[in-house]
């Protein structure tokens, strides 16, 4: 991949895993809203943003005193995370209160869902268009 | 802020208008029941809103500015609990099968304390509340359309 | 005691103050006071620019990415704002450069 160790490149890879991760959350909306009247029917959600937070902050030096490991057998006080192996995770969501049916899906909240959704894809669109446009830039 | 809070605050006040109004509706449906599986006639319920704050929620009549919740989060039902306040309505009928079979008010029924007028006033109230809420969902996203546009 | 003026403080990083040959700046040389490099030569004018748009594309970058992982934090004016702010840090910079490249080539050609 071209670029692929320059803050550039990483964040280029970053908006696009979070496409990804944006197109199959919409999915999972999708059926968390086509399902709402469903007895016994528990709404699922995509977790991956806060996985990518804790790998992301990995890679910083955290101040703290690292471990100093004479033999092979030492462990690490921290390991750095790669942000390249974080993927999102469908969870079924079993902990939210419940209607008398037992179908926990909130419609209005699954709606604000889908709407932050979309507007979080529209604005990495308009993010990767610029930093094409930026390189584009520099060759005029 | 962030990008998404107002949306998000508007969409606590959806799910709680509604929950309102499905309250309101049990309590029009149930209009003339004379007996409920716990006895006695049908009780209104009404909802009991909280808001959200991110800060402590601190229960003092005035309030300085050092106490201030900050801009907070939206809202919250915190119960649906039964109006017990109101004195049961009596109706004279001897010959309803619920009727009070001794003492005092021997031949009277005891109908639930629901006023329709009120009932359907507070609907009202509700749906205004949630066509105010989606107006400011309208109005935010068409502010971050907006913004998108910065930078031609 | 003078205080500081807002040009002279960022965050809380404060430029250190030498009025003694022997007190050390922040990039811990010692040496005579006095004798900044008041010669704007090419590599410096360049290296400034370049820097310059360097560090304003960064910054978009690091927005970016905390637009993605912590969306309570970022407002979408700032993340838009910040990328159009990049572009023009480093087309200005290219044209400015462009120019005294030129100008460098004629000055050169003349002989």
């Amino acid at each position: 991949m071209l670029f692929a160790n320059s803050s550039f490149g990483k964040t280029l890879d970053i908006i696009q895993r979070e496409m990804d991760v944006s197109v199959l959350r919409r999915e999972v909306i999708a059926n968390n809203i086509a399902n709402a009247d469903t007895p016994n029917f528990k709404r699922s959600v995509v977790n991956f943003e806060s996985q990518l937070k804790r790998a992301l902050n990995s890679e910083k030096p955290n101040g703290n005193l690292e471990a100093k490991m004479t033999s092979s057998r030492h462990i690490p006080f921290y390991r750095q995370i790669d942000y390249r192996t974080v993927g999102p995770r469908r969870v079924l969501d079993y902990l939210s209160t419940s209607d008398n049916n037992g179908n926990n899906v909130d419609l209005e909240q699954e709606m604000m869902n889908s709407l932050n959704n979309q507007l979080e894809y529209q604005l990495l669109t308009q993010a990767l268009t610029s930093q094409f446009q930026r390189v584009n830039l520099v060759l005029k | 802020m962030g990008l998404f809070t107002s949306i998000d605050t508007a969409g606590t006040g959806l799910t709680a208008q509604r929950t309102r109004l499905d309250v309101i509706s049990n309590n029009i449906a149930n209009v003339d029941t004379t007996r409920t599986p716990q006895g006695g006639p049908f009780v209104r319920s009404r909802v009991i809103f909280r808001p959200r704050v991110s800060e402590p929620y601190w229960r003092s009549p005035f309030l300085p500015a050092s106490l201030d919740n900050g801009i907070g989060k939206g809202v919250r039902v915190v119960s649906i609990e039964k109006d017990r306040d109101a004195k049961p309505k009596l109706v004279w009928d001897p010959t309803h099968p619920d009727a009070i079979k001794s003492g005092p008010m021997k031949g009277y029924v005891e109908m639930p304390n629901v006023n329709i007028v009120n009932e359907m006033v507070d609907m009202i109230d509700a749906s205004r509340a949630y066509e105010a809420n989606v107006a400011v969902i309208d109005g935010s996203k068409s502010m971050f359309l907006k913004a998108l546009q910065i930078g031609g | 005691m003078s205080l500081f003026g807002p040009s002279q403080v960022s965050g809380d990083v404060v430029q250190l103050k030498r009025t003694d040959p022997l007190h050390l700046d922040s990039a811990g040389q010692g040496g005579p006071i006095g004798q900044g490099k008041s010669k704007n030569d090419f590599q410096d004018m360049l290296l400034t620019a370049i820097n310059g748009a360097n560090d304003v594309t960064q910054k978009s970058l690091s927005l970016e990415q905390q637009a993605i992982v912590d969306p309570q934090s970022v407002n979408a004016h700032d993340v838009m704002i910040a990328l159009g702010e990049s572009n023009m840090a480093i087309s200005l910079t290219k044209a400015v450069v462009d120019r005294v490249l030129r100008a460098y080539q004629d000055i050169i050609n003349i002989r």
